[in-house]
């Protein structure tokens, strides 16, 4: 098997995990007894993935696009990619809180709780699949491969 | 290991226990469970000492079964590979299976806290790395806070 193929698996999990954050919101607000329909959970999933997938996809862009205009070198590049998906890591947690906030009427403080257990689990879930990738890629092919950021320490 | 990077980790890890205990007993309020900071130390300082046998465990066990099969290096990163992700799932299985009994509280509750815990504790572990290497050019593949190689 190719790279590509294992990267295609990787992306098609991604998605499939993103919009599994519509199931785990689900249930997590209705264990916190904010009972709403699916409905709900997928408005918030939807709005949550075009925000995501706009605007945080264009900041990146622009980072990427001045970091090759100033000419940087490979360390300031693996640097600047962990910190900047930490930083979306983070801008997930604020705005799926904002989302739970203002479409199921919780505290701010329960909706950061909400939404890092969303976040968490499927981060989680990202890094076993991202594992398993890997140790298969490298079994078949004998390279080695990462095919998520916090995959290893 | 020499004798500085152990009292480092020693270090880190007391810092690490006082903050996954604020972390642990936050989580726990939030789920509406009975918590206090020494309850979220108890469930941590367990926590970290099953992980750290587990990991001193295979550090000083691992190396002699490799030499000793003549394994090849790529042999051997794959072995690293296979048994990281595996010692990640038991920290999550142990965290799961020690908040549980800490709290008493059901399973879905105990699997919510270990994860939010892990995942956070590795995205700050991979940010601090990541400062490392690029601020001191220092890879550190042994003696920071234990766990590294997992």
């Amino acid at each position: 098997m190719s790279t590509t193929i294992f990267i295609t698996i990787n992306i098609i999990f991604g998605y499939v995990i993103l919009f599994g954050g519509i199931f785990l919101l689900k249930f997590f607000t209705d264990k916190f007894e904010c009972r709403k329909p699916y409905l709900t959970a997928i408005l918030v999933n939807v709005i949550w993935f075009l925000i995501m997938f706009f605007v945080l996809s264009f900041l990146s862009g622009l980072i990427t696009s001045y970091l090759i205009t100033i000419g940087a070198d490979s360390d300031l590049f693996a640097f600047v990619n962990i910190i900047n998906s930490v930083i979306i890591l983070i801008m997930n947690i604020l705005v799926i809180a904002l989302l739970i906030k203002v479409f199921y009427k919780t505290e701010l403080k329960d909706s950061i709780f909400l939404s890092l257990a969303v976040i968490s689990i499927q981060v989680f879930i990202r890094i076993v699949v991202a594992n398993v990738l890997s140790i298969i890629f490298t079994l078949t092919t004998g390279g080695y491969s990462s095919f998520y950021i916090f995959q290893f320490i | 290991m020499d004798l500085i990077s152990i009292l480092v980790d020693i270090a880190i890890l007391i810092i690490i226990l006082i903050l996954r205990a604020l972390y642990t007993n936050w989580l726990a309020i939030k789920l509406k469970w009975e918590s206090s900071f020494r309850r979220g130390f108890l469930v941590n300082l367990a926590w970290i000492i099953l992980l750290v046998v587990i990991s001193v465990l295979i550090i000083f066990i691992a190396p002699p079964i490799f030499i000793e099969l003549s394994l090849t290096v790529d042999e051997i990163n794959s072995i690293y590979l296979i048994i990281s992700f595996i010692i990640f799932i038991i920290n999550v299985i142990i965290g799961i299976f020690i908040v549980h009994s800490f709290y008493e509280k059901e399973y879905w509750g105990s699997s919510v806290v270990s994860i939010i815990v892990v995942i956070s504790e590795r995205v700050i572990m991979v940010i601090i790395q990541a400062s490392i290497y690029f601020f001191f050019q220092v890879l550190l593949t042994e003696g920071f806070y234990l766990f590294t190689p997992f």
